[in-house]
């Protein structure tokens, strides 16, 4: 029987082409091949079994060297890093006449430096967050302070309101008029006297509301105030030391001479120990409520005037707070030893 | 940062984050939800960031939330359609910018943040560094691979004469 037949020839012919074959065994296939011309074919379409090395596909590990920048010289090698470099102004001042110097020569690498100088993003300005308003804060102010000041004007307002209201009588001054002994300065602002008590002074405004008929003044056709600017201009640079009553006027039309008298319900006193004061002209005197006081005057319709003074050496801060015909006072305290 | 500060914070960079926010996030909406979380942030902080800082610190919080709503959405797998939204054609826009801005959306997130930090802020590496928690080197190594990829990308499109 013979060692090789179509039944093991694949077996043989696999040790064959794996080099396990000796001569004779070698000898026996090649033999049973040339006498089986058939089975050639089909064993030239065996796939071949060795291993041929493939092409290497491990990537480069170049880009993970450092280049010194300073150091390195410039190649078409490394030429991409530098230009890189160059576009993000990261070279030496030495490296970059280098470079120059490199691409002066080398149209390619010219172009390179020129491309990724290129590589520049710029933002779209037009592209806008239209919501500001909505992330904005608004800023807290303490108005603590004005609020209380405010709501005690108010509270003044209010209580005089109630006051004059009640038809309160008023204590004044020791000061008499006599309407016709008295000076007569103009048709419609008419000064009749001031008043002088030792410390205070007042200046007393008689207006007419209405022409009187044949020169007569009558009190239908009259009304006196007491005048502060008119104090304020007469007493230049002072302050007079504003009574805080109300002067109870009386008009005795029965008589020709009309008598204005301000009846002094009781005197005033000015005690020993009353620290002494420095009166502050009003132009140094400031609002610092300004607009609050401007809008009370609106609401209230009255006058609402309140100023400060701020403390010096001589004497310490002061205030002056009108509210329609209310007005008070204080002059600034005398500083101890100023003299 | 004092409110006054914390306001002018706002006039002064929202627009720039908002662009940030509407590169990383390529959704108005997203970008304007950012913005407004980034300052409901700061201004919770507000007193104890320096005025000087205002800008660094809401580009920090704004990236860190831009990354917030990347992984979100990428769970959500929203982000690939998300990233579609901007609709614009290459071969239509063909200035440098827009292509740059087109090759810009194939970076990494991380690379595309260094290099808009970098080109619309102005930021130089140690800044960016700050505000991505990256060392100063990854930053130039990210902005580096940046500028090779967008160099490649307007080259493969012929723009650059």
């Amino acid at each position: 029987m013979e060692r090789i037949s179509i039944f093991n020839y694949e077996a043989f012919y696999l040790d064959h082409l794996e080099g396990n074959l000796n001569e004779e065994d070698t000898a026996l296939l090649l033999n049973f091949l040339s006498d089986h011309p058939e089975l050639a074919l089909e064993i030239d379409d065996l796939p071949t079994l060795s291993l041929e090395e493939e092409e290497s596909v491990v990537p480069s590990f170049e880009h993970l060297k450092q280049i010194d920048y300073d150091n390195d010289v410039i190649s078409i090698s490394n030429l991409e890093t530098f230009a890189i470099a160059h576009s993000e102004k990261q070279l030496s001042a030495k490296k970059e006449l280098e470079l120059t110097a490199f691409i002066s020569k080398n149209e390619e690498a010219k172009e390179l430096v020129a491309v990724y100088n290129s590589v520049k993003l710029i933002a779209d300005t037009t592209v806008v967050f239209d919501q500001k308003a909505s992330l904005k804060r608004r800023t807290a102010i303490p108005l603590w302070r004005y609020a209380a000041i405010a709501a005690s004007i108010v509270g003044v307002v209010f209580a005089v309101q109630v006051w004059n209201s009640n038809g309160n009588s008023i204590n004044s001054n020791v000061v008499a008029f006599d309407f016709l002994d008295n000076r007569f300065e103009d048709e419609n602002l008419r000064v009749i006297s001031s008043g002088n008590n030792g410390s205070n002074n007042h200046v007393y405004e008689a207006s007419l509301s209405e022409e009187p008929n044949n020169g007569a003044i009558s009190p239908q056709n009259l009304s006196i105030q007491k005048s502060p600017s008119v104090v304020r201009k007469a007493d230049n640079l002072q302050f007079a030391h504003l009574e805080k009553r109300k002067p109870q006027m009386h008009v005795d039309h029965q008589q020709d001479d009309i008598r204005i008298v301000e009846h002094p319900l009781h005197p005033v006193n000015q005690s020993a120990d009353v620290e002494p004061t420095i009166a502050v002209a009003y132009n140094d005197m400031h609002n610092p409520i300004k607009p609050i006081t401007n809008r009370l005057s609106e609401f209230t319709q009255k006058e609402i005037d309140l100023r400060t003074a701020k403390a010096t050496e001589e004497r310490k801060g002061g205030f002056y707070l009108k509210i329609g015909s209310l007005e008070i006072d204080h002059p600034g305290r005398k500083v101890k030893n100023a003299n | 940062m004092t409110t006054k500060e914390y306001n002018n914070a706002v006039d002064m960079y929202a627009d720039n984050l908002f662009r940030f926010a509407l590169k990383h996030l390529k959704n108005e909406m997203s970008a304007k939800d950012v913005v407004q979380e980034t300052f409901e942030k700061v201004w919770v902080k507000h007193e104890d960031v320096a005025a000087e800082k205002a800008k660094s610190y809401l580009f920090t919080t704004a990236y860190h939330a831009i990354v917030d709503w990347v992984k979100k959405e990428s769970r959500n797998g929203d982000w690939e359609k998300v990233g579609n939204n901007e609709g614009h054609d290459s071969m239509q826009n063909f200035d440098i910018q827009s292509v740059l801005n087109e090759g810009l959306e194939k970076l990494p997130v991380i690379q595309k943040t260094v290099v808009l930090l970098r080109d619309y802020e102005g930021y130089n590496y140690d800044e960016i560094a700050s505000i991505t928690d990256l060392s100063e080197s990854q930053v130039k190594v990210y902005i580096f691979r940046a500028r090779k990829t967008l160099k490649e990308f307007i080259q493969r499109l012929d723009l650059v004469i």
